[in-house]
Order: C-alpha cells, then sequence, then structure tokens
C-alpha cells in the first residue's frame, strides 16, 4: 500500500483552510515543531484511512477539537463549518482509489466513507465513479457495504477466520493488522503492537504477526475446525442409529452386543449379535426364530377344546413362577437405579471439582501474568508458603498440592465412570428383563382366562390355541424386523465407522507442532532480521545474539522471558529508549521478512511512526532508522519528528538522505488557507 | 509378631480453598455485580455462598430481577474473609467503609478473568446474570432485620 496524497478541507465563513500534501515511494519526513500540528496532522491521516482505532478510538472522539471544532490562525480562533478528509491510495496492482471522510459535517455521519475509483487527489480534473461505504457497523469488516471489507480487498488481503473468545469464528479485524505498520506516538512506543485494539480474541498479537508473515497456522486451525465439525456429526449419527435399534428392542424384547456406543475404527460388524429374551434367558435371533417356527408348526392342526383341565394348572402354577421372578428383577432393577443415581451424582461432583482444580492451575498462570504472590504459592504479605491452602491453619496433616489433587481426582473420576458403565449396562439388562417378564405374565394371564373359557365352553376348536397361534406370528413377525433393522444398522455403522477412521487418519496426518517445518523457516528469518535491525540501530542491552523470537507467542525473548519484562527491571532511561530500538527493529523486520520472495507475506509495505526518537533517544539513532528505511526501495515509510525543534538536528540525522519532505512550521502550523501545501 | 506401620498420606484439598480460587471468584464477583467495582463484605459473602449451589444460585437469579431476596440468612465463609485479606494484600482491592472495591491492577486482572473462556465459566455465567441487579439496598434491607425478631431457618 502506498499514500499517494492527503488533504485536509476545512470549510470556514472566512474561506477554505486545511493542509495539503503528496507522499513518496521510500522515505518521507514530516517535520513539525511541537504543538504545531503535527499530530493533528498525523491523526487526521490515520482517520482519513479510517484506522483510528488505532488511535484509541472510534469516529471523532480520535481527533482534536482542531479539526472537529475550531482552530487558531493568526492568533484568532477561526470556527469550523464542514471539514473532511482525503486520502489516496494505490495498491500494488497500480490502482488507485480516493478515500473521502468527512469530519465535521452537518448532515453526514462520520462512519460513511465515500470511495473515489480514482486519483481524486493527483489528477483532479478527470471524472471518476464513487461508491459510499460504511465503517464501524457491523457488517463494515466483511459485508459488501463495509469500507474494511473494501480496502483488505484492495490490499489483496485474504483474512484468515480465528477464533474469538466466545469460541465463534470471525475475520481477523483489519484495524488489528494495521498495528503492525503504524505507531502512534501516546501509546505506540510503549510494547510491541501497543496500538492494537481489543477485539476480545487471544493472541490478538500473535494472529497478526502470522498473517502478516503469511504461516500456515491458519489453514491447520481450519483443518481441524473442520475435521471436529465432521466428527461430531459422525457421532450423532453414530448415536440416532443406536438410539432407533434400541428402542425397537426395547419394544420387542431384543438385546445386542458388541457395538460400541461411540463411533470406534475398530468396530466389526461380524462381533455384533443380536438376541431375543425367550423364557427368561437370552438366546441368538436365529435360535429365537426357529423356535417359533417350530412352535407355531404345532398348531397347524386345529385343537380342539378340552375338558381337561390340567393344562390349566400346570399355565397357573408357571404363572406364579415368573410372576415371582419379575417381582425380583422389580425390586433389583429399582436398586441398581438408585445406586446409578447416586454415582451419577458423586461423577459430576468429581467432575466440577476437577474442573475447579484445573482452573486454580490456569488461574496460577494468569495471577502469575499480573506477579501476583499467590499465584506462586506464597503469602503477599510475609512471603511464607501457603501450602495451598486457605485454611492451612484449622486441618492437621499433610495436603495434596494441586497436581496431586487433580491427579487423585482424575483417577477417582475414572474409577466412578467404569462403575457408572457397569451399572448402566446393568440396568438395561434388568429393564429388558423386566419389560419381557412383564410381557410373559399378560401373555400367560391371557392363556389362562382362555383355558378358563375353553373348560365352559362348548365350542370344538381352542380358544386359547387360536391366540397362542397368533402371539407367535406376532413375534416372529417382529423378530424377523428387528433382523433386518439390525442388519440395515449394522451397514450404515461400518460406513460411520469407515469415515471416523479417515478422519482419525487426517488427524494424524496434520503438523505435530503448532509450526510446520516451512513456517518455522520463515520465523527464523524473521529472527535474522530482527537481530541485524536490532544491531544496527545499537541495541545494548543485552547481547544481540542472545535475542530469540519466541514460539509461543513470536515475541522477542531472552532466555524464555519476554525481551519487554527484561526491562521492567532495570527501567533506566537509557533502556527505555533501548526498548524503543527494539519496537523499530521488530516492525520493520516483519515487512523485511515478508518482502521475501520465498515468504510473499502480507505485510502492506507501508510504515508510519509517529515520533519515533521517545525518551531522550539519540539523533544518531534516529539516523540510523532513516538509513535503514531510505534502503528499503518497495516499502513507503513516513516518520514524523520534531528533531528536538533544531536545524542543526534535522540535518545530522538527515544529512546525505534521499527523501521526501513534508515540513509543518511554528509559525504556519498545519492548518492554513488554501489549504496550504506543506511539501513545496 | 510385627509391629503395624501408619504412614500418613495427604489429603485432597477443596478447590473452594484453594486461595488462587477464591480470590479469583472475589475478584468477579467485584467486577461483575459492584457498582465501579466495588460491594459491601455482606454482599459478597452473599454472592459466595449463593455460588455453592445451583439452588441457591437459581432462587437468587428468579428473586434480584423482582428486587428481593430470597434468603433471610446466609453463610460467612471463613475461606473468603482470609481471601479477601490476600486481594487486600495483594494489591487487587482496598478496604472501603463497607466492604472492598476494585484497584486498577484489580481491574485488570478481573478483565483477564472475563475474557478468558476456560476458568470459571459457570461462575463467572451466573455472576453476569445477576449484574447489577442485586443492589446494595436489597441486601442492607434484609440484614436490618437481623436481631429485630427471631430469624427463620431456611
Amino acid at each position: 500500500m502506498k499514500i499517494n496524497a492527503f488533504e485536509l478541507r476545512i470549510k470556514t465563513a472566512e474561506g477554505l483552510f486545511g493542509s495539503r500534501c503528496t507522499f513518496t515511494k521510500g522515505l518521507n519526513i514530516i517535520r513539525g515543531d511541537n504543538s504545531s500540528g503535527k499530530s493533528t496532522f498525523v491523526n487526521s491521516l490515520v482517520y482519513g484511512i479510517g484506522l483510528e482505532e488505532l488511535l484509541g478510538g472510534r469516529n471523532l472522539t480520535s481527533l482534536t477539537s482542531a479539526v472537529t471544532d475550531r482552530f487558531k490562525y493568526e492568533g484568532r480562533d477561526i470556527a469550523i463549518q464542514h471539514s473532511e478528509t482525503l486520502v489516496e491510495l494505490e495498491n500494488n496492482r497500480g490502482e488507485v482509489i480516493t478515500v473521502r471522510r468527512p469530519i465535521r459535517a452537518d448532515k453526514t455521519d462520520p462512519k460513511l466513507v465515500s470511495i473515489v475509483f480514482g486519483p481524486q487527489l493527483t489528477a483532479p480534473n478527470e471524472t471518476y465513479t464513487s461508491a459510499d461505504k460504511y465503517l464501524h457497523d457491523k457488517g463494515s469488516a466483511h459485508g459488501s457495504e463495509g469500507y474494511h471489507a473494501l480496502l483488505s480487498d484492495f490490499l489483496g488481503w485474504n483474512l484468515p477466520s480465528i477464533i474469538n473468545n466466545d469460541g465463534t469464528a470471525a475475520p481477523l479485524y483489519l484495524q488489528t493488522v494495521f498495528s503492525a505498520t503504524i505507531v502512534e506516538q501516546k501509546r505506540g512506543w510503549s510494547d510491541y503492537l501497543a496500538n492494537l485494539p481489543y477485539y476480545n480474541i487471544r493472541n490478538n498479537k500473535t494472529k497478526v504477526i502470522e498473517f502478516l508473515l503469511n504461516l500456515a497456522v491458519f489453514d491447520n486451525e481450519l483443518t481441524v475446525s473442520r475435521l471436529n465439525a465432521a466428527s461430531v456429526e459422525i457421532h450423532s449419527r453414530w448415536g440416532k442409529n443406536l438410539a432407533k435399534l434400541e428402542a425397537e428392542c426395547r419394544r420387542v424384547g431384543g438385546n445386542f452386543y458388541g457395538v460400541p456406543s461411540s463411533p470406534s475404527a475398530k468396530f466389526d460388524a461380524k462381533n455384533a449379535r443380536l438376541s431375543m429374551m425367550s423364557d427368561n434367558s437370552n438366546i441368538e435371533m436365529d435360535q429365537y426364530v426357529l423356535k417359533l417356527r417350530r412352535e407355531l408348526s404345532e398348531f397347524e392342526t386345529p385343537s380342539e377344546a378340552t375338558q381337561d383341565d390340567s393344562q390349566l394348572s400346570v399355565s397357573l402354577s408357571h404363572l406364579q413362577k415368573v410372576t415371582l421372578r419379575f417381582e425380583s428383577v422389580s425390586a433389583r432393577l429399582s436398586v441398581q437405579r438408585s445406586a446409578l443415581e447416586e454415582v451419577k451424582r458423586l461423577n459430576a461432583e468429581t467432575e466440577g471439582e476437577l474442573a475447579r482444580n484445573k482452573a486454580v492451575r490456569k488461574l496460577a498462570q494468569l495471577g502469575s501474568e499480573q506477579t501476583l504472590a499467590t499465584a506462586a504459592d506464597k503469602c503477599p504479605t510475609c512471603l511464607q508458603a501457603l501450602n495451598g491452602s486457605l485454611l492451612t491453619s484449622q486441618v492437621f496433616g499433610p495436603q495434596m498440592n494441586l497436581e496431586e489433587n487433580i491427579r487423585y481426582q482424575e483417577n477417582q473420576l475414572q474409577m466412578l465412570q467404569r462403575q457408572q458403565g457397569a451399572l448402566e449396562g446393568e440396568v438395561q439388562r434388568l429393564e429388558l428383563e423386566e419389560a419381557s417378564g412383564n410381557r410373559h405374565v399378560t401373555q400367560l394371564k391371557n392363556h389362562i382366562a382362555d383355558l378358563r373359557q375353553d373348560l365352559r365352553s362348548t365350542l370344538t376348536e381352542s380358544r386359547a390355541a387360536i391366540r397362542q397361534q397368533m402371539l407367535l406370528e406376532d413375534s416372529l413377525r417382529d423378530a424377523i424386523a428387528l433382523e433386518e433393522l439390525f442388519k440395515l444398522s449394522m451397514q450404515d455403522l461400518v460406513l460411520l465407522a469407515a469415515e471416523q477412521a479417515a478422519n482419525a487418519r487426517a488427524r494424524q496426518d496434520l503438523p505435530k507442532q503448532q509450526y510446520s517445518p516451512s513456517d518455522l523457516e520463515k520465523i527464523r528469518l524473521f529472527e535474522r532480521f530482527f537481530r541485524a535491525n536490532a544491531s544496527s540501530f545499537d541495541y545494548q542491552s543485552v547481547e544481540i545474539g542472545h535475542i530469540k523470537i519466541g514460539l509461543g507467542n513470536l515475541l522477542p525473548h531472552l532466555e524464555d522471558m519476554e525481551l519487554r519484562s527484561v526491562f521492567s527491571r532495570l527501567r533506566a532511561d537509557s533502556s527505555a529508549s533501548d526498548f524503543i530500538r527494539l519496537i523499530w527493529s521488530y516492525d520493520l523486520a516483519l515487512y523485511q521478512t515478508s518482502a521475501r520472495p520465498e515468504v510473499r507475506g502480507n505485510h502492506p509495505g507501508f510504515l508510519l511512526f509517529d515520533e519515533p526518537a521517545q525518551h531522550s533517544m539519540a539523533e544518531s539513532a534516529l539516523r540510523s532508522l532513516f538509513l535503514q528505511l531510505a534502503g528499503e526501495r518497495n516499502l513507503q515509510s513516513i516518520v514524523a519528528a520534531s528533531f528536538e525543534e533544531s536545524d542543526h538536528a534535522f540535518n545530522q540525522a538527515t544529512n546525505n538522505l534521499n527523501f521526501h519532505l513534508i515540513r509543518i512550521d511554528q509559525a504556519s502550523r498545519s492548518i492554513g488557507p488554501g489549504p496550504q501545501l506543506l511539501d513545496a | 509378631m510385627g509391629a503395624i506401620k501408619f504412614t500418613r498420606r495427604p489429603s485432597p484439598v477443596l478447590s473452594e480453598h484453594r486461595p488462587l480460587y477464591k480470590i479469583a471468584q472475589a475478584i468477579c464477583i467485584l467486577g461483575y455485580t459492584g457498582r465501579a467495582g466495588r460491594a459491601s463484605t455482606l454482599k459478597i459473602n452473599l454472592l459466595n455462598w449463593a455460588l455453592n449451589t445451583k439452588i441457591r444460585e437459581r432462587a437468587l437469579l428468579a428473586a434480584s430481577s423482582r428486587g428481593a431476596l430470597p434468603f433471610a440468612a446466609w453463610g460467612f465463609d471463613p475461606a473468603l474473609a482470609i481471601a479477601l485479606h490476600l486481594c487486600e494484600a495483594e494489591g487487587l482491592t482496598e478496604k472501603t467503609t463497607t466492604g472492598h472495591a476494585l484497584t486498577p491492577a484489580g481491574s485488570k486482572f478481573f478483565k483477564t478473568l472475563s475474557a478468558d473462556t476456560e476458568v470459571l465459566t459457570s461462575e463467572k455465567a451466573f455472576l453476569k446474570a445477576i449484574g447489577k441487579t442485586l443492589t446494595e439496598d436489597m441486601v442492607e434491607r434484609e440484614t436490618k432485620k437481623w436481631g429485630q425478631h427471631e430469624n427463620q431457618r431456611i
């Protein structure tokens, strides 16, 4: 990205005011004394591109009253009637757009941005098409009416999806990416990417760097989430299949074995068995069907009603036995059910306790980031050990530390889960037995009633025999239907198991580490650029060869400690300005790495540093920054600085350098009639 | 006859009694339900007590939006008192005339806690739902009754 030209237009009762200038490829220096309106100028430029969230605010809150309300000119206050910014941007394909954004306007909203599709500032006499886009509203980032969506298209960016703190996926925001290329002076020099707006995303900075360096990690994350979704789908289809089969089994008294309750790649349909409850024992389905057929064949010749009551007394004693058994099954079932409830409750309690203990582990990490003494298990007042408990003084004997406690609860949980599994199996078996007993009792009662009627009746054909025959036919039909359903289910499950196996294989093929070998190469290259920059900026605080780019968050580390925290201990003036050299080195190395043909990163090739020489930085350091920036031929860099308000300092820093100067002097300030031209 | 020897094994600690857990819970109570990060000791104790069981949570949620408390009295946890002392010593909170208030460091820790998706999820969801509906007034109205007549047991 390159800014071709910028214009701040202010309409007043005394005519048109403001400022305008052009920018070139390479180094641009905005020289302005303190309180000359340099910040007003730089902030208006950032606002004009629609990135004012980097300045810490949305819309007009990021701007000073000098562009929103009234400004001073030749000692007078002039009221602003209308103001707006125009920024002409060019992308690396040579396309040009001009972004026109109102600041103070009666009717238009500062969220409304007009895009002119052409170089309206550098070739104003042509006519161009234009379109209105919206900023900051929902959809600005990716909707077709959104300005940020247009800008990211214009820059050729395909912003990756990332996972928010609430677990939803959203594209990486454009504004966050620019925090690596635009450094504002108030907060910008306090940390790497310090101007990054907060958007409820973890490891925000790391995501920005991964995007700029074009690391493959986003693809991996997306693949993982796709595989996860597919796996959830497989689980749910598996569960639905089993639920349907179980419901049918319960209805007709069947049971099946050898089918895992969740999808398993090891599932083999040959091991799956279907059985039926018959006279209180489980028999294989084919045996059961044979038995039914045999029993049915006995009814082929119609049996006559007899006056013999021996059959009745046999059936009555059978009923008595079956009823007794049924009652004992019911009693066992209710005992096991309440045992299961109890184990489930214990299980939930242990799970909650385990989750809370794990939370404590995470809290210790969050707490130590804020250097809480309790995070290190120390009393903040006396620094004695807390022994991991608030009530140490009231409990006797040794207590488990956190890790022991977590292990202990994990073991407990495992044991309870096994117990729950066993009980669930037992309850299911008993339920089946109870249902089958219940059916059996009803059948027997009906049979006895039929036999009694037969004894009284004068009909030749036995009513009991007919009903018996009908019952057998029904059971046979149910059994055959269940067998059919079972076969179909097993076919589906075999397919699902294969899908699950493929899913697991795809997971195995993913890179084991977060970064692939080619990603690691890019990170090492970034590290080399960073060290080289730090050395040319004369960074002194620690041995440069010892600085590494940490793989945890991609920020500079010294022996596993973020290089900023090393600083906060020294806190001397020299180290504060030394830290700023690291930020220069870091932001520039991001561009250098991204620009390499083997990296093909997403850096826009644009840097804006506002007052980079903070904390009484030596002018020689500023000169080395200019040298580096001017040496990058494809980078547009814009540096705003006051040069201690001295020509001598300015000449020392810029002597013999090739750059484009934009001058804001104390006398005329940034806003003048015309609008006034700042680069003569 | 051989002597029997006993070795005392460490006993598990309730997560409720882990210092950081209670500290984080207290910070969340102040952050989510306190006005400008401040709350009376009575109110902190009430919420800490309600967080103990789901039944209390539900009762408090249902009642607080109607502007009254469902409990006539609640428990005071000595572990919470110690945790509040630790919070103060850590510089996360400071004492006010009636209770405690978040310091800037405390607010920062609260921001970290509320942004995290792994820790204290159910606690945070409850406290967020309570939000500012549970006012100091409601707590005070209930506690003023204490000692005026026999407390009912709940």
